[in-house]
């Protein structure tokens, strides 16, 4: 009986893909009269019609997948730049202003002693954050440019699709509840990934711990070289504040 | 009569599976689709907001600096470069720099960058420190 | 007496290169010009013809582009392609560099002093328009920073009795700024040039400005009270007159005459019809001088106290003074 359903099924939906309404008509009768019969008769056809039927549901299924896609994308890219935007605002911040307060007391002290040389102690600091400020930059940069292998190329997710699509229709029947099925193994996935490329990315930006501890050297020498410099302890207030800011 | 609406159901199913196929592949391709533009706008948000903090943030340590240096000076100038380096660390806290749909996200960071200008005038910063500062503070947006 | 412009006399003022800028001071008696060599020459007249009084050298490391004379005519701002403004102070016959404003990234396309004399503001290829305020110790601090500009701004021009700035840019827009909260912002942006704005001047009273663009045309814009904003509308343009860009123009605040320095190198005078509506002028052209030079006109000066003497100076590198006289 389930397989009765599945040929009608697949009779249905290559008529509508023939699209020759005469011929839709001319069809819908003969099934209409001769019920079974048309199955004893035709059976090579049917198996033909049958794989046909499979490679139009797979263009159909495709189809739609391509839409979606761009549908998905268009609805999803907005919120994801706002989100990531904020994230990456967030990493440099912290750095930035160290760098900010450095390059002052550069300029302060050249200005304090035009005629000697910048003291080596500040040109050092504000290298080695320039330093660690590139490295944060590239980390994301390189993230831009090597995306995660779960979200690459079209022409992959089209492969993907192709397995899902053979696994769908060999398991025939009920194909509301496979395709669900599917969606459901697509959603984990999707929840999954993200997982993945914060990992991906914060490894690239080189060991999470280690970097935060760098950070923090840096705020701790540069707080020194204030009160080496003889400035007001508020500005060290400001670069405490930093640590919170990470 | 009864066939001819028998004809119809017929039809109403064949619709209605080619619908669902193209559904379903659409629902799966939005899924995916959602979660690559997510990913793609997460990638791109995180580079052009890490490169604009990082200009921001640089004129935000500078300028608490030389407000902290200058902050018990009472002499005219020091008077008005205070003033300028205030309504500069003003400006970075009043704009909402982290919203990059801001509509006026553009302008405010041309209105940043030119008091910051005014400000290293006004501190006679000398050029060659403003060259370090340019070539690694080159955001566009 | 005919109608015309009439070459009282033509000085090479700076040889092998071009003269970029002619300025009179204020009093009138003296006609500063600046080039490509670097240097500013200042000219008098003596008995009937105008001679070099100064050179002022080293001021600059490239061309000079243009100059401002202070409303009290003592001092004189040059701006360079060397990104820096130079003030000079005049001391007995003499000029001295007092001091040099550094800040724009590159080219300084022009400076313009403030009718209180208290302002100076610098226009630059870096598209922004600087401000400096002028304490009484001659020291010179940047009030302000304006990017209004997408591109190079060109030239930058006071309102004769107000705090308000005009510039012009490559953009082919006008922009006019006020002071606001101790910022200068762009308060209006005037569009309608089809090409690069090379250069505005306000008239006597500061209600019209007139533009002259590389499309070749020349525009009047008129202010209109608004609430707020500051409203300026094109009510005049006029076309078919020049040949090529039109690289300067003068509003004659004795006679009102517009006088235009062209590519095509001649020198043109236009008169406004006397009995038309305030916002629908026309302008006539009531003199020309064909080969005025031997190549582009850079620039065209009234002279501010003597009504139709006019100075202007080419890429040939000549001065020309020039007599208008009008018909009856």
């Amino acid at each position: 009986m389930l397989f009765v359903l599945y040929i009608w099924e697949s009779f249905f939906s290559l008529l509508l893909n023939l699209t020759f309404t005469s011929l839709k008509m001319s069809w819908v009768k003969v099934l209409s009269h001769n019920g079974e019969d048309v199955f004893d008769e035709c059976a090579d056809d049917i198996s033909l019609l049958s794989r046909e039927w499979t490679s139009i549901m797979k263009k159909r299924v495709r189809d739609g997948y391509v839409d979606g896609v761009d549908a998905g994308e268009e609805a999803s890219l907005q919120v994801g730049f706002k989100l990531g935007f904020r994230e990456g605002a967030a990493q440099t911040a912290a750095v930035g202003r160290l760098k900010g307060i450095v390059s002052a007391l550069l300029c302060w002290s050249r200005i304090q002693h035009p005629e000697s040389a910048s003291p080596a102690s500040v040109t050092e600091l504000l290298q080695q954050i320039a330093q660690y400020e590139s490295t944060v930059l590239d980390g994301i940069r390189k993230a831009l440019e090597n995306p995660p292998p779960s979200v690459s190329s079209v022409s992959e997710s089209m492969e993907d699709l192709e397995v899902e699509q053979a696994n769908s229709s060999c398991c025939g029947e009920g194909c509301k509840e496979t395709a669900s099925g599917c969606c459901r193994g697509g959603e984990k996935m999707d929840l999954d990934a993200p997982n993945k490329q914060q990992k991906s990315s914060s490894g690239s930006t080189g060991c999470a711990s280690s970097s935060s501890e760098g950070l923090n050297c840096l705020l701790q020498r540069c707080m020194d070289l204030v009160s080496e410099l003889g400035l007001p302890q508020e500005l060290n207030d400001h670069i405490q504040e930093l640590k919170n800011l990470k | 009569m009864d066939g001819g609406s028998g004809n119809e159901d017929l039809f109403d199913g064949i619709v209605m599976a080619d619908e669902r196929f193209r559904g379903e592949g659409y629902r799966e391709g939005f899924e995916r689709g959602t979660h690559r533009g997510l990913q793609d706008g997460r990638r791109h948000g995180a580079s052009h907001g890490a490169q604009l903090s990082t200009e921001i943030s640089f004129y935000y340590g500078f300028s608490i600096t030389w407000k902290c240096i200058l902050q018990h000076k009472t002499d005219m100038k020091s008077r008005k470069r205070m003033k300028a380096l205030q309504s500069l660390l003003d400006m970075i806290q009043n704009s909402p720099h982290d919203d990059p749909h801001s509509s006026t996200l553009q302008e405010d960071m041309d209105k940043l960058r030119a008091k910051f200008r005014q400000v290293c005038s006004m501190l006679n910063i000398p050029t060659d420190f403003k060259d370090y500062v340019r070539n690694s503070e080159s955001t566009s947006f | 007496m005919k109608e015309g412009l009439f070459l009282v006399q033509k000085l090479s003022a700076h040889p092998d290169s071009r003269c970029w800028f002619v300025a009179w001071s204020p009093s009138g008696t003296l006609l500063a010009s600046c080039g490509g060599d670097k240097a500013i020459r200042i000219w008098g007249r003596e008995g009937d013809s105008w001679v070099c009084k100064n050179v002022l050298q080293d001021g600059h490391q490239r061309t000079v582009r243009k100059l401002a004379w202070s409303p009290c005519g003592n001092y004189l701002a040059s701006a360079s392609f060397d990104a820096t403004t130079c003030i000079w102070k005049k001391k007995n016959d003499d000029f001295e560099s007092l001091t040099v404003l550094e800040g724009h990234e590159n080219e300084v396309k022009c400076v313009a002093w403030a009718p209180s004399g208290n302002l100076l503001a610098t226009c630059s290829r870096d598209k922004s328009v600087w401000v400096w305020e002028v304490d009484e110790e001659d020291e010179y601090e940047c009030v302000t920073v304006v990017n209004s500009h997408t591109q190079d701004v060109k030239h930058v021009v006071w309102h004769p009795s107000q705090e308000l700035l005009a510039s012009a840019s490559y953009d082919n827009n006008i922009c006019i700024y006020k002071e606001e909260d101790d910022d200068w912002e762009c308060r209006a942006t005037l569009k309608g040039h089809t090409s690069t704005v090379w250069s505005l001047c306000f008239d006597a009273a500061g209600q019209r400005i007139a533009s002259c663009s590389d499309d070749r045309t020349v525009k009047i814009w008129k202010e209109y009270p608004g609430e707020r904003e500051l409203s300026w509308k094109c009510v005049c343009t006029l076309s078919g007159y020049h040949g090529r860009t039109v690289y300067d123009i003068d509003w004659c605040c004795l006679t009102g005459y517009l006088a235009t320095a062209c590519g095509d190198d001649t020198v043109r005078v236009f008169k406004e019809e006397q009995t038309t509506d305030p916002d629908q002028p026309v302008f006539s052209l009531a003199a020309k001088a064909t080969k005025a030079h031997s190549q582009d006109v850079n620039c065209i000066s009234w002279n501010p106290k003597e009504a139709g003497l006019l100075a202007s100076c080419s890429d040939d590198g000549e001065i020309a003074i020039w007599s208008f006289h009008e018909g009856n």
